[in-house]
């Protein structure tokens, strides 16, 4: 019977394997690939930032294969590069440990490794945002109008009037009237009454008792669009692994700015030597 | 290794190349796989039978004792039998207890469908006045007291709807759904900021079934529809195939349906090809002028937006003179064809089965010989009487 120490060692060999690690990243583009065709018609994925993770695998992934197979190989590839990137960071950080001294080249060559470990704290905090955010898409509201009450994110939120900047150059006349700039604003009312002002944009979420209020849709989108109405949709995010990516994120540009480090420091250290 | 890594490489671009091989110029090779799914979405049926029902943007989740229906707006009801406890963490807003037994419908596609149902009993209010009606069930409604005008749709009157006693308002406009909750009503988005493909429109039915304890009925009406698809299909295989075009030039607009609409969907499937098959989007997208010309020179048949008995015109004459830029669409020359919908036509969903048969019989007359149509009026090249004495 083979001794288990053995075997834990030879697969921990094998998990951090650079074969490995090119034939997953291979895989991984080649389902990406093929995913590309399969999603431009599929509205089964529009839920996902919607509902958890589990429950989107266990109906809308399940019951749309055909433009869902690729995620769920994809979530596959991606947990088995996550393990062959955890194995094979650790074994080049043990290695770098027993061959150097602590030093500044010692902490310029920990830089890709960093890398590598922001890139699985960024894997595992969007997983963590696909499992655990709270959403509350598909929210109205009229500028001018009743506020949007909702109990979870314990005040009210209610439109300013729109302050839209519209497409005034004659260079495209197409765009004539067009809005360049919503001017959103946004006031915020919280449970003791007290209100405070803030603007949204795409990309520009507001936030408000740890919640993110995203700008879904607005109308009219011209100034002679909209049929009369105004309408501001928003979604309410509330996503508690937010700073797990978050960190990931600046660990990532520590570990790429140590990486150019080294990377001059050893162009110096070659000039001077 | 290195070589693997090329081998890999290569086979990666050869696979990225692969799905572009198979499409021609106007992408409707792509048509073949949404048109089967509509007319024989075995797969869906099965999820069905799992308590899970999606078409398009829209959801139906069952639960222990209660549903989830995801709206057009990407907002969860909780759909609870009469009486029964709220499920937590859902606002008494976001709580609809069937089966309905009073609705208020904005749009007239959901009050067909409620038809097809046959529970136009259950809606007591509407966003269109009773002469914008052109369905008995709903003038009999008006006449009997039944049911009540709510006001324009951007406009509507409170006061009517806190008078009428609702159980849920049917709505394309979400921005009615903070006043709503004032009044303590909820709210179901029918309208999605994508249009509807062919699947979704024709089981539409499946969705709003269970709201009002109709789902027998939503499967007879499906069948229904999805026999006419597979009849539209055989009938149409292999005939040469017409390019169409559906949409408008406006004062300063030009408005199309996309290429992901149900109509350029069933184009396709009708064996014909639909010549704004490229664009993708909301339902009467806007294009560019240009574009909308370009196209209308390979037409063969023209579908305007324009309500024949509305807009009071009856000729391709009369369309010309309301947009002389139409003038280089070759479907208003006598060497085309053009078709307007009648006033009927976009209240009559409860027949949908009609309406495709309708679409396909008018690109192709030689399949459906001796076909009289009911919904469209084939526009004369010189003006003539009313089209009403048609329908």
């Amino acid at each position: 019977m083979m001794n288990p120490i053995i075997i834990v060692a030879t697969l921990w060999k094998a998990a951090g394997s650079l074969k490995l690690s090119v034939a997953l990243c291979f895989l991984t583009a080649l389902d990406a690939a093929l995913a590309y065709p399969l999603i431009k018609d599929s509205t089964a994925f529009a839920p996902l930032g919607d509902v958890d993770l589990i429950n989107w695998l266990l109906t809308y992934g399940r019951f749309n294969l055909k433009s869902t197979a690729w995620f769920f190989v994809l979530l596959i590839l991606l947990t088995l590069l996550s393990i062959n990137t955890f194995v094979c960071s650790i074994q080049r950080v043990i290695f770098l440990f027993r061959r150097n001294k602590i030093s500044l080249s010692f902490f310029l060559k920990l830089g890709p490794h960093i890398t590598h470990f922001a890139v699985l704290i960024i894997l595992t905090g969007y997983l963590g945002t696909y499992l655990f955010c709270a959403s509350l898409p598909g929210r109205a509201l009229t500028p001018g109008g009743p506020p949007l009450k909702v109990n979870r994110i314990k005040g009210q939120i209610k439109a300013e009037i729109f302050e839209p900047l519209y497409y005034e150059g004659d260079r495209l006349d197409f765009f004539q009237g067009r809005l360049l700039d919503p001017g959103i604003y946004l006031t915020f009312i919280d449970q003791n009454g007290s209100q405070c002002k803030q603007k949204i944009a795409y990309g520009q979420p507001a936030i408000f008792n740890g919640w993110h209020v995203y700008l879904s849709d607005f109308y009219p989108k011209d100034k002679s669009g909209g049929m009369g109405s105004k309408t501001v949709n928003i979604t309410l995010r509330r996503d508690p692994a937010a700073f797990v990516y978050l960190t990931g994120l600046a660990l990532f540009v520590i570990g790429l700015g140590l990486y150019t480090a080294d990377f001059f420091y050893k162009k110096t250290s070659k000039k001077d030597g | 290794m290195k070589s693997i890594v090329i081998s890999a490489f290569a086979g990666l671009i050869f696979l990225l190349l692969l799905p572009r091989c198979g499409q021609n110029e106007s992408a409707s090779a792509t048509r073949p796989e949404i048109t089967d799914e509509a007319v024989n979405p075995e797969v869906k049926e099965d999820s069905a039978e799992a308590g899970f029902l999606n078409l398009g943007e829209f959801t139906l989740i069952k639960k222990e004792g209660y549903m989830l229906a995801r709206d057009g707006a990407g907002r969860t009801l909780a759909v609870i039998p009469r009486g029964a406890p709220h499920p937590p963490g859902f606002e008494p807003t976001m709580v609809v207890e069937i089966p309905l037994r009073r609705v208020a419908v904005y749009s007239w596609f959901d009050v067909a469908i409620i038809n097809a149902l046959g529970r136009a009993d259950t809606i007591v209010a509407v966003t269109t006045p009773e002469d914008g009606w052109h369905v008995d069930y709903i003038k009999r409604g008006f006449q009997e007291g039944r049911i009540a005008f709510l006001g324009d749709p951007g406009a509507i009157d409170y006061e009517t709807v806190k008078t009428s006693n609702l159980d849920l308002i049917m709505t394309w406009d979400p921005s009615i759904v903070p006043m709503m909750d004032q009044l303590g009503l909820p709210v179901l988005v029918t309208a999605t900021p994508i249009a509807t493909c062919l699947s979704t429109q024709i089981r539409f039915v499946e969705f709003l079934a269970p709201f009002f304890g109709e789902e027998q009925k939503a499967k007879d009406f499906y069948q229904k529809v999805k026999l006419s698809l597979e009849q539209i299909r055989a009938k149409t295989k292999g005939l040469k195939k017409p390019k169409a075009m559906w949409g408008d030039i406006y004062e300063k607009r030009v408005l199309v349906e996309p290429g992901n609409a149900w109509v350029a969907e069933l184009i396709g499937l009708a064996q014909s090809d639909y010549l704004f098959d490229d664009v993708y989007g909301t339902s009467c997208i806007e294009i560019s002028v240009e574009r909308f010309l370009y196209s209308g020179r390979d037409a063969d048949l023209y579908f305007t937006y324009r309500t024949a008995g509305e807009s009071k015109m009856y000729s391709k004459e009369a369309l010309l003179r309301i947009n002389p830029l139409l003038e280089g669409v070759k479907p208003l020359t006598p060497a085309g064809k053009a078709f307007a919908p009648l006033p009927h036509y976009s209240q009559s969903a409860d027949h949908l089965d009609e309406l495709l048969t309708e679409i396909a019989a008018i690109l192709h007359p030689d399949a459906y010989q001796g076909y009289r149509l009911k919904y469209f009026l084939e526009l004369p090249d010189k003006d003539q009487q009313s089209p009403n004495t048609q329908s």
